[in-house]
């Protein structure tokens, strides 16, 4: 069965809508912002308008996004009925937690009332194909998307509305900062000075579809996926894993290497994490890479939520005929011999590979298909 | 309707006492590894593993699917205060530890894992959503087996945990971790326990008609029922319970059938039923 995405919303550090965050990928993108804490100054990708620590409410945004992507999609009530919810984040709602224990000096952790948000969501769209919270650190909506596409697939629902969300805390920027993996000035993808990743933020929404239920739809579609545990690595993969999960993907779909027309890249700048990605692209594509991007140098690096979030934003570029660069690429690193676009590129459709690694050992690598 | 073999059944259930039990020094007691820079939610997920488990050696391709209500609450807690009071950075492993996947990578590198490995989050009947996911990779052949539990830990003072739940002071709390095993139906590994069976349904009566060992649908206060009440299930609260029953049921049914329902949002009901 195809699966097509219908319709999709974005906010991160770049813009509120889609389309904002394509102008900026594909032109200058808002650099990150120094955020005071705790006796610190962290570059961090924040959204527009935050606030010092404090989070932008995460409810009123989440309803604003996918009222906005089902909007576009304008699914029937009967097929609201049919849709499924999945929902993908690491830190569920950690940063408001933390703003009610300055407020109240008690950890009350509602937010550990997990997979609220996706129920709350679908009772308020009335979508009647069951809500699931998917926590799998970095490659948390990256799953969700996955197991969305193949729901649809095995027919439990017939529709799927796909939610990536992460809002900074401080808990995750000083736990990441103990383990001296954030950048003190910018995040540079493969690059020869890469020094660390900057956390971002973003909430990232895709309306998927079974064939047939939208008539006419011309968007992208979806080719198949693969997500697997590497048992080795708690912080980082083996090459071989980040491979295998490649291959698989490549073989869920029906595709071989020399398909893949783009690869968006995990990217996220750290020293031995971007050389084991790179040595697993080497060891799939062989010496000749396709053209490879990576976004975190433009949106930061935005955990459970980066799966969907870079899915959307490049879908929104590539839906233009362009790819954007890999912001932050400056100077190879001749180790690892893999160049991303240094410059905004055209694109005439093809299979694009998305790559998301996650601690845990927790590999995915979706592929998804424009038509020219 | 999806239907999967069941290999096997097992938990571990403790009461809540004044002090925390010292999860990773049982699990060490009882054979298991010595857990260095864990934590009790990580010992009590491979507890219940291996009660499952046993000795046996599972397939590489098996997935994990780890549903929990509450997640790694404990840990979560204790590093929060003092990052939002005092700015103090968490240590490395502690941080680490604090993503919800980290009891499934255990899982994996006990038991040599490679499949895919999922931690679901929901606080009612968050093992039913990992069985559901569980048993539809099984039916699509993405993974070969299907190891599926549900960990849920208490975190003290007990009283703060109570309140958190919105409990009566002195409720009586446990914590545990229950697990199945779970083959594709029709692949190599006919041997098993039985034939587990899981089904959504849109609305009560439906439920009742086709699942004649419940004693009545599951309702707003009751969101679980059962077919058979398992002995010797510690007694007290925990959000997992409804499932801990279902296993510990599945664990001595022998060749006797079980049924469960569940509620889930809405009119949604999830039937389970075990066929020895």
């Amino acid at each position: 069965m195809v699966v097509g995405i219908a319709a999709t919303a974005l906010q991160c550090s770049q813009g509120m809508h889609t389309a904002a965050v394509a102008d900026a990928l594909l032109g200058q993108p808002r650099r990150a912002e120094l955020l005071p804490l705790q006796g610190r100054s962290l570059p961090c990708h924040r959204l527009p308008g935050s606030r010092g620590v404090e989070p932008l409410p995460i409810w009123p945004r989440l309803l604003e996004a996918v009222s906005d992507a089902l909007a576009q999609a304008r699914l029937s009530p009967a097929l609201l009925a049919e849709t499924g919810l999945f929902y993908g984040t690491s830190s569920h709602e950690l940063a408001e937690d933390e703003q009610a224990l300055l407020r109240t000096g008690h950890v009350a952790l509602q937010g550990r009332h997990q997979g609220d948000l996706a129920r709350r969501l679908a009772e308020y769209f009335s979508l009647g194909g069951g809500a699931y919270t998917l926590s799998t650190a970095c490659t948390s909506s990256a799953n969700a998307l996955l197991l969305a596409a193949e729901a649809i697939q095995d027919g439990a629902c017939r529709a799927a509305v796909v939610v990536g969300e992460e809002s900074l805390n401080q808990t995750t920027l000083l736990g990441f900062e103990s383990m001296l993996l954030l950048s003190g000035d910018d995040c540079r993808p493969f690059d020869r000075a890469r020094n660390g990743m900057v956390p971002g933020e973003g909430l990232a929404v895709a309306v998927l579809v079974a064939d047939g239920c939208l008539p006419g739809h011309s968007g992208p579609r979806w080719r198949g996926g693969a997500s697997a545990c590497d048992p080795q690595g708690i912080t980082c993969s083996s090459a071989e894993a980040m491979a295998a999960v490649m291959q698989q993907a490549l073989q869920q779909s029906g595709l071989e290497p020399g398909d893949i027309a783009l690869l968006k890249a995990h990217g996220s700048a750290s020293q031995n994490n971007d050389a084991i990605e790179a040595a697993a692209m080497h060891q799939v594509f062989g010496t000749s890479l396709p053209p490879v991007t990576a976004l975190k140098g433009a949106l930061g690096h935005s955990f459970g939520a980066n799966g969907l979030v870079e899915t959307v934003a490049l879908l929104a570029c590539l839906q233009r005929g362009m790819v954007p660069p890999a912001h932050g690429f400056a100077e190879p690193d001749v180790a690892l011999d893999c160049r991303p676009l240094q410059q905004p590129g055209g694109f005439s459709g093809g299979a694009v590979m998305f790559n998301q690694f996650g601690f845990g050992g927790n590999n995915t690598s979706l592929i998804l298909e424009l038509v020219p | 309707m999806m239907q999967a073999r069941l290999l096997a059944a097992g938990l571990c259930c403790y009461r809540a006492e004044q002090q925390p039990a010292d999860l990773l020094a049982l699990l060490h007691q009882s054979g298991g590894p010595r857990l260095r820079r864990s934590n009790r939610y990580i010992a009590l997920s491979l507890l219940g593993a291996r009660a499952c488990v046993q000795d046996r050696t599972l397939d590489q391709a098996c997935g994990v699917y780890l549903g929990s209500s509450l997640g790694n609450i404990a840990e979560t807690a204790a590093m929060m205060a003092p990052v939002v009071e005092r700015g103090e950075a968490p240590m490395p492993f502690s941080f680490i530890n604090v993503s919800s996947n980290m009891a499934g990578f255990t899982l994996a590198q006990q038991f040599s894992l490679h499949g895919r490995n999922l931690a679901v989050a929901r606080y009612r009947h968050a093992f039913v959503s990992a069985l559901e996911l569980a048993m539809r990779d099984l039916q699509g052949g993405r993974v070969s087996q299907a190891l599926v539990g549900a960990v849920d830990e208490c975190v003290w003072p007990l009283n703060e945990h109570r309140q958190r739940l919105g409990l009566p002071s002195q409720t009586p709390l446990i914590e545990g971790s229950g697990w199945l095993l779970l083959s594709r139906q029709g692949g190599q590994d006919e041997q098993g326990m039985g034939s587990l069976q899981w089904q959504r349904y849109g609305h009560d009566n439906t439920l009742i008609a086709e699942m004649d060992g419940l004693p009545h649908a599951p309702d707003h206060q009751h969101g679980m029922v059962l077919s058979c009440e398992p002995d010797g299930l510690v007694e007290g609260f925990s959000p997992a319970r409804d499932a801990w029953q279902f296993i510990a049921a599945l664990a001595q049914a022998g060749e006797r059938p079980v049924q469960a329902a569940y509620r889930l949002a809405g009119d949604a009901c999830a039937g389970l039923r075990y066929l020895p």
